[in-house]
């Protein structure tokens, strides 16, 4: 589009923005709508609440030697399970605070001494996230039976995805690994009828959630009851099923991913750690990323969405970040999404000296300065990273829109803005081309808008004349990647939406919306219950839904329902139902010999030693 | 719609990562035909175009399995079987049902394994069962519920029947395995490297093998019939090219003595890739056709005579509107137009293909030929197999 005709375009939207607000802020707002999902009417910006944010502050936290001795104590039955209910087990106070250029949490037990860890190594960044955090959700109701863990609870929100791990068993022995898989000694693994009273149970209070469900593990595509949990949760009515995987059963059984898609599974959650076997070997596979690429290729040509989940060391792979997200976007045809995960020190790894915490220890903020020198300054950590909860404003006006009647309220990922942060890239299918959107996209007046547009919450018309008015004022076509224009815009969210923006046609596009998150969970030295009593991503058991930080980490929920509920020792299960295989001990996979012409590039690449960097930088 | 539109938009702005992309696998069934009968299975298994490949009533609710479902049900219940209880290729295991899903996966996952299945009817009496066990002599037996109170009624004729798996459930008392437990410890057996395992030696069963044994009683005797994986298929082609799959097509199957005819049009219509078939149980089979308006139809020649008998012009739960049936009463039709369209009425309105299990009376067979194409080459018992 001519770029002064856009320019145009986007002036005259601000000044009917402009011109509108001068009408609509001085007519007294209209009072929110209640849809039946809900707890009460829709929540305008001033009733959000938020927790308690900048620095220095307190919260509370645990004693990470503290915590494993109750633990211990109550899993040997010298003490109850009520004292983490209805007490404060390991729980002490913990200071937040900026010192040397880092953001610190800091705490002292009286018995145990003082413990220090690292949040941020960029104050500057971790204020800006925080002020762009939108609220949280509703406070939960009528979820007594579901939300019972005492200073674990969670209090708020509709959640984003409920994992669900469908059994401890894994095929593989990776370190880390937040359950331990395969070494606890018993086997902890649902029956398809506990699955499927969790996802009632999971619909059964208000807010209403409109979640996820995310199966994880183990390895759950070893629970024999994989493909009817993803086909149950399909037919209750969930958004998406998803599965947290090593990727192996479909790398090694084609068949098992177009049978997983036809049961209903949309996404894999996928362990990738880096785009060379090296960069994988600290998973005692020799060569797991010749796995991951046949993983990649069966489940895409089944038409499964593809988000790769790295677990962040430092100094173990935190190099890969860059080669990781570039791999991405050269896959973004099959891919949507990349997850980085900053490793948390639990399940195995809770054992950890204080040098190598401190050595490995990685933050969201370490990701975004690796992403801005890997890109040379592309991805900027302080315009572009947003955090996950800032999202909500998209909920709150899809709720808005979307009227009193539905039965579900929209996803929601309110969770605490040091929980997550993210951000949004468009690219080009064909010619690789991408950006920030932040590049050429307001979002921060965009949020503003959104908040002015539900908190004044006038009729659909008007209602939309403004969003649409938002949105252009806000998009700068001058800053935008090279072919991007307005229409093309239009045309990625009209595919999304199978063509509901053009009357049914849906013309075909190159540009796609990818997503690069950071997902940092706690461990015991990082803890902070402001965070897990927001928590999005419960764990869904036979003992109520937990936060996920909770569950893994914390007094270790995991350890406690997975021990209340196993149902065999390892040795009996071998014994009884026969054993599988485990792939460890740094031996190569026997895959089956297939072509992988897409995916050929790369291992073509690693095999000549120029697959390491992978950014095009010229250093190879 | 615009409305619906911008929320959509919005919504996809903030969850575009968690979640997929409604990918639509093209599936093209049936690009070739394979030569065994296990090959036919696992393409069929791997490319189709239906939303399930076996219906099945339970009480007045049809519930469906899917391809993904019955696939996975077969390599359990094959590596149990291999398993737990050694069936070998070449071996034989004896199946005394009615055509079920359970009676489905059994079969398939015994012939899978490159052993010969051998269906008996469930309502022979118990010498004609011994004998038939006599010389069948299988590794494994699996019974339905009446079939297992006629096999306890043997006493001290006892012949040889291996391990007995139940089809229908655990009973207490008895010697007989649920079938559910073996898909439970097969569900568990069932990893990457044993399903492909199990495919692989599924694919290496060669045409030559014997896939199925049947035994029926008439007139003439009693008569084996014995058919190698090739020879199924073959069948299968022959019947694939008098009358081609289409999309969307639903097959009815409706036969208490589980016949030769009836299993291969159940294996024809698995392996066409596009046909899902609802298989009878219990009655009701005149009100089933209705419901269901099935494109293909096999059932004994008297389910035909009762669907015309009791239908007439218009009666039909078909695909057409109500105002289309009352605009069908104000045109006037012949006698002959108006049987036809009895018999049409009466098989469910959508039907162009049938066959009988048994012999169609030459009166019947001749109005149903008017109106749909009558499968010439049913499978009777004597062909291709000797004396017992």
């Amino acid at each position: 589009m001519n770029e002064l005709l856009a320019t145009t375009i986007r002036e005259l939207a601000g000044t009917g923005w402009q011109a509108f607000q001068a009408i609509n802020t001085r007519v007294p707002e209209r009072p929110s709508i209640q849809p039946g999902w809900a707890p009460g009417p829709l929540l305008k910006t001033r009733q959000r609440s938020k927790p308690p944010l900048g620095w220095p502050r307190q919260t509370d936290s645990l004693c990470p030697r503290c915590v494993v001795e109750t633990r211990t104590a109550i899993l040997s039955g010298h003490r109850d399970l009520a004292e983490l209910v209805n007490g404060h087990a390991g729980e002490i106070k913990a200071t937040i605070l900026e010192e040397n250029g880092r953001i610190l949490m800091r705490k002292t037990c009286p018995q145990h001494g003082t413990f220090e860890d690292t949040l941020s190594i960029d104050p500057e960044m971790h204020r800006i996230v925080e002020a762009r955090y939108y609220g949280r959700d509703f406070p939960t109701l009528g979820d007594e039976q579901i939300h019972r863990h005492g200073t674990s609870t969670i209090r708020y929100g509709r959640g984003a995805v409920l994992t669900i791990d469908l059994t401890n068993r894994c095929n593989m022995m990776c370190n880390p690994c937040f359950m331990d898989a395969n070494q606890v000694g018993y086997v902890h693994e649902l029956t398809l009828d506990e699955v499927k009273q969790i996802l009632d149970d999971s619909i059964s209070f208000k807010p209403r959630r409109q979640m996820s469900v995310q199966f994880s593990g183990g390895e759950p595509t070893m629970s024999p009851h994989f493909l009817e949990a993803c086909r149950y949760a399909k037919e209750l009515g969930y958004y998406g099923t998803q599965a947290a995987s090593n990727g192996l059963r479909f790398a090694l059984e084609p068949e098992f991913a177009f049978q997983a898609k036809e049961a209903g599974l949309d996404l894999v959650y996928f362990q990738f750690d880096g785009v060379t076997n090296a960069a994988n070997s600290h998973r005692h596979i020799s060569n797991l990323f010749d796995a991951k690429l046949m993983a990649i290729e069966n489940l895409a040509a089944a038409g499964i969405d593809i988000t790769p989940v790295t677990t962040v060391v430092n100094t173990v792979n935190d190099a890969q970040v860059g080669p990781i997200l570039q791999f991405m976007i050269d896959n973004c045809e099959r891919m949507s999404a990349v997850s980085f995960q900053p490793v948390s020190f639990t399940g195995r790894d809770e054992d950890i000296s204080d040098a190598d915490r401190h050595r490995q220890r990685y933050t969201i903020s370490h990701l975004a300065h690796e992403l801005k020198r890997h890109f040379a300054g592309k991805i900027d950590p302080y315009r572009d990273w947003y955090p996950l909860g800032s999202l909500g404003a998209f909920t709150w006006l899809a709720d808005h829109l979307r009227g009193p009647e539905v039965q579900y309220g929209g996803l929601s990922c309110s969770c605490h803005p040091n929980c997550g942060s993210s951000v949004f890239l468009i690219a080009n299918k064909r010619t690789k081309a991408w950006a920030p959107v932040t590049q050429f996209f307001n979002v921060d007046r965009f949020v503003e808008d959104v908040a002015v547009i539900c908190d004044t919450a006038r009729g659909p018309a008007a209602t939309l004349t403004q969003i649409a008015l938002s949105l252009l004022r806000n998009f700068d076509q001058r800053k935008a990647p090279g072919g991007l224009s307005v229409v093309d815009l239009l045309k990625v969210f009209n595919k999304k939406t199978s063509g509901a923006l053009m009357a049914g046609r849906r013309p075909s596009t190159d540009w796609k919306l990818l997503w690069v998150g950071g997902m940092w969970f706690q461990d015991l030295w990082t803890y902070d219950f402001r965070r897990t009593e927001m928590c999005v991503i419960p764990y869904a058991t036979q003992e109520g839904e937990i936060s996920f930080c909770a569950y893994n980490t914390g007094v270790g929920w995991r350890q406690i329902v997975e021990n209340m509920h196993m149902v065999a020792s390892t040795k009996d299960w071998f014994q009884q139902r026969g054993r599988h295989k485990i792939y460890a001990g740094n031996r190569p996979m026997d895959l089956p010999s297939r072509s992988l012409p897409v995916m050929g590039a790369y291992q073509t690449a690693e095999s000549n030693g120029h697959a390491a960097c992978g950014s095009g930088c010229g250093c190879h | 719609m615009m409305h619906l539109s911008v929320e959509s938009l919005l919504f996809v702005m903030y969850l575009d990562s968690l979640f997929a992309e409604n990918r639509t696998r093209q599936v093209t069934p049936l690009r070739s035909v394979p030569e065994t009968l296990n090959r036919l299975h696992a393409q069929a298994m791997r490319e189709h175009s239906r939303p399930s490949v076996l219906r099945f009533r339970e009480g007045a609710q049809w519930r469906d399995t899917p391809d993904w479902r019955l696939d996975r049900q077969v390599i359990r219940l094959g590596l149990y079987l291999r398993e737990r209880t050694g069936l070998e290729a070449g071996e034989r295991v004896a199946i005394i049902s009615e055509l079920t899903p359970e009676w489905f996966v059994a079969d398939l996952a015994a012939m899978n394994l490159g052993a010969a299945s051998a269906t008996l009817d469930p309502r022979l009496g118990p010498d004609q069962l011994a004998t038939a066990l006599e010389e069948i002599a299988p590794r494994v037996t699996f019974v339905s519920a009446a079939a297992q109170d006629t096999l306890e009624r043997l006493d001290g004729k006892a012949p040889r029947w291996g391990e007995l798996i139940s089809l229908d459930g655990p009973r207490p008392g008895t010697s007989a395995t649920a079938i559910g437990a073996c898909l439970d410890m097969g569900g568990t057996l069932d990893t990457p490297e044993r399903a492909q395992a199990f495919r692989a030696a599924a694919r290496a069963i060669g045409p030559e093998r014997i896939a199925l044994r049947h035994y029926a009683g008439d007139a003439a005797g009693w008569r084996r019939v014995e058919l190698t994986q090739g020879e199924i298929v073959e069948r299968l082609r022959a019947s694939w090219l008098r009358e081609p799959a289409r999309e969307g097509d639903v097959a009815y199957v409706s036969d208490p003595a589980a016949s030769l005819t009836a299993r291969l049009a159940v294996y024809g219509f698995m392996g066409d890739g596009y046909t899902a078939t609802a298989l009878a149980r219990g009655g009701g089979e005149v009100g089933d056709l209705a419901a269901l308006g099935p494109a293909k139809i096999v059932a004994p020649a008297a389910l035909f005579a009762e669907a015309a008998a009791g239908s007439r012009p218009g009666d039909g739960r078909g695909r057409s509107g109500e105002w289309l049936r009352r605009a069908a009463r104000l045109v006037p039709t012949g006698r002959a137009d108006g049987a036809a369209a009895a018999i049409r009425n009466g098989v469910g309105n959508r039907a162009r293909w049938i066959a009988t299990t048994d012999s169609l009376a030459s009166a019947l067979a001749g109005r149903l030929a008017d109106i749909v194409m009558v499968e010439p080459d049913r499978y009777e018992p004597g062909r291709g197999g000797g004396a017992v």
